[in-house]
């Protein structure tokens, strides 16, 4: 394989190398000369600062110079005589005049001095002690023997000792800078004069100093305090400048005392931003001119030299790159000659030998490729000609894999159309017959299905005509026929010369114009179900092979043909079970409607909806028949108009006439095919609204009439017997539920009726029972008035009498108030009163009432009741009632043993119970015990006595507050009544 | 392969190309500026004004030659005090770079007619006292200038009169009191005369008939301390009057010598105008005036009129003819 960067690699190689050689030399010559330019400039530069500050310096120096020389001449009076400086009455003789007329003459000094030097703005004389002896300002009035005390400062000490002193500089007005000078005068200095001396003038000379456009210069004193700058402001704002690296070296330099010569420097300017500095001292200020220029600015002349290098070396560059890609290129390319040569034979192209003359060694590696190639070229040519023989035998192997692939493909594919088309077998067979065509090599192929004595054509694929569903007569004469018969494969070579054996099928053969036929019966169950066949228009056998393809394909077709069959055989199979089942369930429904309403009207609807939907019908009636009048009226209607309804209603159906009274006469279902068929059919509103067919079935009971049904079709034509059996089901149910209907009517009457009574019964027991108290209590009066002797004294039969009278009486009274509870209760007039108590003390009242009875029968009587129940609502009258009356009936019906009483709360409830131990009570008069008058043992009523009512009364109390009363008793084993109540009542429970 | 010999060259071109169009690019020319506009405002009688020259001579030492550089705008209202704002709206209406004023009056009109344009004044008195300033080294506002030191100078020129006529007692100290700067001269005036063994009477006018009426009470040894102001009829009629009644005056500049004054001690005109030349070039260089401290005259002169003295009877002593700068014969 050609590698296409493997030349390129080299030739990237060479010309790095190449550029790396010429680039690299460039630019550090270019970086070397750039080097020195800048060190010459910076070096130019600061030279020309050096020069500046220098100069300035000495222009400063000069001015200073200037003015000391002139202040100095003003000495040349003083006298060498220490006393001849003190002007004072101390001083006599010649001396004083001699002092007099110097002191003149030093004013006229000193003024002169102020009008020859401008910068001079005062002058003043110390004598030997220090003190001031004249002062002569420009400003100030003149001041002549001050005697101010200057002996200790500076100026004095100094110039007192010989030297000649500058003060440090200091601001007037904060802005001009002013400096002290003091001289000595006379040859001992025993006097100094001293000067105030203005710095405008080196302001002045700082501010001319031009040092390019953006550079400046000023002035620093011994204290390193800004002197003089051009803008005067910076004296305001940045004195002191000891701080900069320029004024500590320029310090450090003087106080070294050594002679080398002053460097210029790179440093911070007074502005900030980087300068190129240069100083020059001022001897007598002790300070410095220092001159800046901002680096920036200084170094713009380097510019253009760094753009013409840079632009040289650019080139330089370009020129080498341009120099390194040709050379590079000259050596590469035999390389690439060669590179090609071998890609020419790796590719195979082995005719081209590689030609090169270089005459080197690389020449003699060609040689070398060419001898390889040539070698090469030999064994591939004997190599080429086994692979073509393999190949060929590749290919066969090959195309027989692909033919039976291809079948396989086939046959898979009409297995999926045989899936997909469950229910028709079409797609199938066409499926089929144009595989066959294709993998079995012939012209056409069809399907014939036997149908009665022929075999129709069911599919056809192929170029030989073929009318659809053309029949083809069953006979052994043709191939098909023959094949269907014998139930076996026919192959004949060439039907057209088959004259004899197919005489038939070699007519066909000719009008067609097909020669070699092969058939195949589709066989199932060892019956020939169809056949599929096989043409060619010319002289061709087909082979085993194809044969046996050709038999796969019929077997298919025969699965096929089956799964239909089966499919169709199973819906109708499905059909008739869905028939059959929704029958049911209308049946059902139908008898549902009939157990579940009493609404004969809408069960009877039901029942006719039904028939009419499972007879598949129209229309659909229900009549009753009406025996007074011996006519049907219909009932129930379905599928029919208002109006058609009404015309019915109004028709007048007797038996015998209509279809419905042909089938209450004949006692069975009647049907009518055609309506239109039955002269003096006697409802033709029914033939106009456009019925033609009836089906009519009488409704019987135990052999009566008591109805019809019948249903009318659209459709003229017989109903099958299912229907009409179906119909008769129907008419069943509709006398059913006709029966229902009349059953219930009645039931319900009578309830109303006995209701009525029920109500009439209370109401008169409530009036009976009130009017027979007010008479009692009357005859119960006058009783116990006659008993206590009102009317005078009672002898003592009658009184006893009498107290029979009044015990019976008494009797009848509580008769007669269980009668009015009962009563009121029966006619809901009893109202409870609720009210809060204690079921503790109800039980206490109950006990002491009933206390006396059970002391008297023997019997012991005890309660349990827990101190901590709750306090209950309800009627507590009644509920002492309720209690009262189980346990007097208790202690009524117990001969010996005990009465117990239990009270407790379950649920929200209070719960008590009354035991006793007596006879007890069956479970059958457990029934009946609670029913009104009833006691029982109907032989202990003679004997206790009593209403029977009391239980009665005490349950319904009871069910009034929402509780229940219940019994639990064995005979011989005592009886236990226990009722529950709900502790807090606050509704009266409805009556039950 | 054949790529990278394409690209190659293409590459160098366009750095090339790039290079040859940087220089170029590099030296931009400079357009001219326009000359800066200074607009001139006094109350002289003449354009040329000694301090106006000076301020010319001096821009010209620094380099702004007149025409090229600077033109100049001069408004003089010949005595005029009263059209002096209006002079001073006109220069700033017209739009100049800066105002150049010379004396109180001017100096307050263009204060009063800009807030912007820097002013740079010369012969003013007191710029504090007249409130023109606020400090000497921190003017404030767009105002700095030249100060004729008229208050540092009045003790002085007292010396110089008492030395020129040391008979004199009493010194008439006439000041034009509309200039609010006299007051702190008058004061300083009033402490040296107790150590000069003077009299001083203060006495401020507004007009020459006024002044006149002040003078009829001059006496013999009386003697006159002549203003410095924006009022120059003041000094006129005092120079008329001293010769006159034979009173001897001190007058605060040489001009007035000139003009048969006795005597004069203070700041040179035109050395004010070469000085103030020096901060109208910062200024125009692009400093802010209110960052330039008002200077005090550098140069002040003494200067004698002998003719004058004769006159008065006077023998002029070495001391003055020492120091003196200036004489007139």
């Amino acid at each position: 394989m050609r590698n296409p960067t493997s030349g390129g690699r080299l030739f990237r190689k060479y010309v790095v190398v190449l550029l790396v050689l010429v680039g690299g030399v460039l630019m550090a010559s270019s970086l070397v000369e750039l080097y020195f330019a800048y060190r010459e400039t910076q070096d130019a530069i600061l030279r020309v600062e050096r020069a500046k500050a220098v100069a300035a310096a000495a222009r400063i120096e000069q001015f200073l110079k200037e003015v000391e020389l002139q202040v100095r001449e003003t000495t040349r009076t003083a006298s060498d005589d220490p006393d001849a400086s003190q002007v004072g009455p101390a001083k006599l003789g010649f001396r004083q005049g001699l002092g007099a007329a110097l002191a003149e003459q030093r004013e006229l000094d000193f003024l002169r001095v102020l009008r020859n030097v401008p910068d001079v703005g005062e002058l003043s004389h110390l004598d030997l002690a220090g003190k001031e002896q004249l002062r002569v300002s420009r400003l100030d009035p003149d001041v002549v023997g001050s005697q101010e005390d200057f002996s200790r400062a500076p100026k004095f000490v100094e110039a007192r000792a010989g030297k000649t002193y500058w003060s440090p500089v200091y601001l007037k007005n904060e802005s001009e800078p002013y400096v002290t000078l003091a001289v000595p005068g006379g040859k001992y200095a025993v006097e100094v004069t001293t000067a105030e001396v203005s710095l405008g003038a080196v302001q002045k000379i700082v501010s001319q100093i031009e040092v390019g456009t953006d550079g400046y210069a000023y002035v620093v004193d011994s204290r390193d305090q800004l002197v003089a700058h051009p803008d005067s402001r910076m004296l305001r704002l940045r004195r002191d400048l000891s701080a900069l690296a320029q004024v500590k070296s320029a310090r450090a330099e003087r106080s070294a005392t050594t002679a080398s010569a002053p460097v210029a420097m790179v440093a911070d300017g007074l502005g900030g931003g980087q300068v190129l500095a240069a100083h020059a001292a001022i001897a007598p200020l002790g300070g410095f001119v220092f001159v800046e220029r901002p680096a920036a600015a200084a170094y713009a002349p380097l510019r253009a030299p760094i753009i013409r290098s840079a632009v040289i070396f650019v080139l330089g560059l370009g020129l080498s790159v341009l120099a390194s890609i040709l050379l590079a290129r000259r050596m590469v390319a035999p390389i690439r000659v060669l590179q090609e040569g071998a890609a020419r034979i790796g590719a195979g192209k082995l005719d081209q030998p590689i030609e090169l003359r270089t005459g080197d060694e690389i020449e003699a590696l060609a040689e070398s490729f060419n001898r390889m190639t040539a070698s090469l070229r030999e064994s591939y040519e004997g190599l080429e000609q086994k692979v073509e023989a393999r190949t060929r035998e590749l290919a066969d192997a090959n195309r027989e894999l692909t033919e039976s692939l291809e079948q396989q493909t086939a046959t898979s594919e009409i297995l999926r159309v045989i899936s997909q088309s469950p229910t028709d077998i079409e797609p199938v067979l066409d499926a089929l017959v144009k595989s066959a065509t294709r993998f079995c090599g012939a012209y056409d192929a069809v399907i014939f299905l036997p149908e009665g004595d022929s075999l129709r054509v069911t599919a056809h694929h192929g170029v030989i005509p073929q009318p659809a569903g053309l029949l083809v007569p069953l006979v052994r004469g043709t191939v098909a026929g023959r094949s269907v018969l014998e139930q076996r494969a026919i192959h004949v070579a060439d039907l057209q010369a088959e004259v004899q054996d197919f005489p038939e099928g070699s007519v066909f053969a000719r009008q067609l114009g097909h020669r070699t036929t092969l058939s195949v019966p589709l066989v199932r169950e060892s019956a020939a179900i169809g056949v599929i066949q096989l043409r060619r228009t010319e002289v061709n056998p087909f082979s085993d092979k194809q044969i046996a393809l050709l038999q796969t394909f019929a077997d298919q077709a025969v699965i096929a043909i089956e799964n239909v069959r089966l499919f169709k055989e199973l819906q109708e199979r499905t059909q008739e079970l869905t028939r059959s089942v929704e029958e049911l369930r209308a049946l059902g429904e139908v008898g549902q409607a009939v157990s579940s309403s009493l609404d004969i009207e809408s069960v009877l609807t039901s029942i006719v909806s039904h028939a009419v939907e499972l007879s598949q019908t129209d229309a659909g009636t229900i009549y009753e028949f009406d025996e007074a009048a011996q006519v049907f009226v219909p009932r129930a209607n379905y599928g029919m108009t208002e109006e058609l309804i009404e015309t019915l209603r109004q028709s007048r159906i007797g038996i015998g006439g209509s279809g419905i009274g042909q089938a209450a006469a004949t006692r069975a279902a009647v049907q009518i095919p055609d309506l239109e068929s039955q002269p003096n059919y006697p409802l033709p509103f029914m033939l106009e609204a456009g019925y033609r067919a009836l089906l009519a079935v009488p409704l019987l009971r135990e052999g009566r009439v008591i109805g019809g049904l019948s249903v009318r079709r659209k459709a003229a034509g017989a109903f099958p017997q299912p229907i009409v059996d179906l119909l008769q089901t129907f008419a069943t149910q509709s006398v059913i539920a006709i029966q229902n209907a009349r059953l219930f009517r009645e039931i319900d009457e009578k309830s109303r009726q006995l209701e009525v009574a029920s109500k009439h019964k209370s109401q008169f027991l409530a009036n009976m029972s009130h009017e027979l108290r007010t008479p009692m209590n009357a005859v119960l009066g006058y009783t116990d008035l006659i008993l206590d002797n009102i009317f005078g004294h009672v002898p003592e039969a009658i009184r006893d009498t009498l107290e029979r009278v009044k015990a019976n009486g008494h009797h009848l009274l509580g008769l007669i108030n269980d009668v009015l509870d009962l009563s009121k209760i029966e006619a809901g007039q009893l109202v409870l009163s609720l009210g809060d108590y204690s079921m503790g003390e109800v039980v206490n009242a109950a006990v002491s009432a009933v206390e006396s009875l059970a002391s008297e029968k023997k019997l012991a009587l005890k309660t349990t009741v827990p101190a901590d129940l709750p306090s209950g609502r309800g009627d507590e009258r009644r509920i002492t009632q309720v209690l009262l009356n189980l346990a007097g009936n208790a202690i009524k019906f117990t001969d010996d043993g005990q009465v117990s009483i239990q009270a407790r709360t379950s649920d929200a409830a209070f719960v008590v119970s009354v035991s006793d131990t007596g006879p007890g009570i069956s479970e059958a008069d457990q029934q009946t015990i609670f029913e009104e008058f009833r006691q029982a043992d109907s032989s202990s009523t003679r004997k206790q006595g009593g209403t029977g009512l009391g239980l009665s009364i005490s349950r319904r109390i009871v069910e009034l507050h929402g509780g229940r009363l219940w019994v639990e008793s064995t005979p011989g084993h005592g009886s236990t009544f226990s009722f529950t109540l709900p502790i807090r009542v606050e509704h009266q429970a409805e009556r039950t | 392969m054949h790529n990278f010999c394409f690209r190659a060259p293409r590459c160098l071109w366009v750095v090339v190309a790039i290079l040859l169009w940087l220089p170029a690019d590099v030296g931009e020319a400079q357009k001219a500026p326009r000359p800066f506009r200074i607009g001139v405002l006094n109350a002289a009688w003449a354009a040329s004004h000694p301090t106006v020259e000076g301020l010319k001579a001096g821009l010209k030492e620094l380099g702004f030659v007149d025409g090229r550089d600077v033109t100049f705008d001069i408004r003089f209202t010949e005595g005029k005090l009263d059209t002096i704002p209006a002079a001073a709206e006109a220069l700033v209406k017209a739009g100049v770079d800066l105002i150049f004023t010379s004396q109180e009056a001017a100096t307050h009109a263009a204060r009063d007619a800009t807030e912007s344009v820097p002013i740079v004044f010369t012969l003013v008195g007191d710029p504090v006292g007249a409130g023109i300033v606020g400090q000497l080294a921190r003017p404030g506002g767009n105002v700095t200038g030249v100060s004729s030191l008229q208050t540092e100078l009045a003790a002085k020129r007292l010396e110089v009169l008492k030395t020129l006529t040391p008979a004199v007692r009493r010194v008439w100290l006439i000041y034009y009191s509309v200039d609010l700067g006299t007051t702190p001269m008058v004061s300083k005036a009033l402490e040296a005369a107790q150590r000069l063994n003077l009299e001083v009477i203060p006495k401020g006018v507004v007009d020459a008939g006024e002044l006149k009426r002040v003078l009829r009470e001059v006496r013999r040894d009386d003697a006159v301390l002549a203003p410095e102001g924006s009022n120059p009829d003041l000094t006129i009629a005092i120079i008329e009057q001293s010769l006159a009644l034979r009173v001897p005056a001190v007058f605060g500049t040489a001009l007035w010598i000139g003009y048969g004054g006795l005597i004069s001690y203070g700041p040179d005109y035109y050395a004010q105008g070469v000085q103030a030349a020096a901060l109208v070039a910062k200024i125009l260089r692009g400093a802010r005036p209110q960052d330039l401290p008002v200077e005090g005259a550098e140069k002040i002169d003494l200067a004698v009129n002998l003719k004058t003295a004769d006159l008065l009877g006077l023998t002029v002593p070495r001391k003055i003819l020492l120091r003196a700068d200036a004489f007139r014969r």
